[in-house]
């Protein structure tokens, strides 16, 4: 097989960022959303709250995730979403599975 | 996981994981804000009405049911920002265009309706016709998406 059609397999185009199941989870639920707050997504995707800030902010370095945080009266609120390139990255990422699953 | 090893059946199995997340999040959001406009919508609409009954009788007394939905307003202001926690994709365009035709319309109601047609019922019942069908249908999109 030569470079370039190695090159050319869709798992090529697959985010590295978004490998780690904690990670893929957290985009996949934020994309349905324009926000969650933290507590919300730690509870649909059933992680400790350490685990998911640890993800949370690694994918806010790779600029994929916004985290922003505020207050409702005197509480801690953290609010996350995904940033507008961080949904052409899960766009991309989405695209790359369904080649893969149908066989690309 | 390995991107390099994914097989055809562990990518379905992904994206299969990735829909059912989406719709767990979709399926608890927005409730909170849907809850805000039907009730702003009733709160809103019924106050242009009471606006122009108290002013049949009394037009002094147009602070009772100004003070009634301010507080109503607020009640509802509350449960939003508190238990809203997350909101559908697309949301914030949503809100915007639907709290600003609320707003124009209410400002018609109040400003318009007590200055130039304080007697009239036909354009007090006109404009809380109209933010009933703007919050209603608001309300009705988010609740659908």
């Amino acid at each position: 097989m030569s470079a370039p059609e190695t090159r050319s397999h869709p798992r090529h185009r697959l985010a590295e960022d978004l490998g780690h199941p904690v990670r893929f989870s957290m985009a996949a639920a934020l994309a349905a959303t324009d926000e969650t707050e933290f507590a919300v997504l730690r509870d649909h995707l059933q992680v400790s709250d350490s685990v998911l800030s640890r993800q949370a902010s690694a994918l806010e370095a790779a600029g994929i995730v916004r985290i922003r945080r505020g207050y409702i009266g005197k509480r801690p609120r953290t609010w996350l979403s995904l940033t507008k390139a961080g949904r052409e990255t899960w766009a991309r990422h989405l695209a790359a599975l369904q080649a893969i699953a149908s066989g690309g | 996981m390995d991107n390099n090893k994914l097989s055809p059946s562990a990518a379905q199995d992904l994206l299969n994981e990735a829909g059912r997340l989406g719709a767990a999040s979709r399926s608890g959001a927005g409730w909170p804000h849907i809850t805000m406009l039907l009730g702003m919508g009733a709160i809103s609409s019924l106050s242009l009405l009471a606006f122009w009954l108290v002013g049949q009788v009394d037009e002094s007394l147009i602070w009772i049911p100004m003070v009634g939905m301010l507080a109503w307003l607020g009640i509802f202001m509350a449960v939003m920002l508190y238990f809203g926690r997350s909101t559908k994709q697309g949301f914030t365009a949503r809100w915007g265009i639907c709290i600003g035709i609320w707003a124009v319309l209410w400002g018609i109601g109040c400003v318009v309706g007590l200055n130039f047609f304080a007697g009239e019922l036909w354009f007090f019942a006109a404009t809380a016709a109209a933010i009933t069908i703007a919050t209603v249908a608001g309300a009705w999109t988010e609740a659908s998406k």
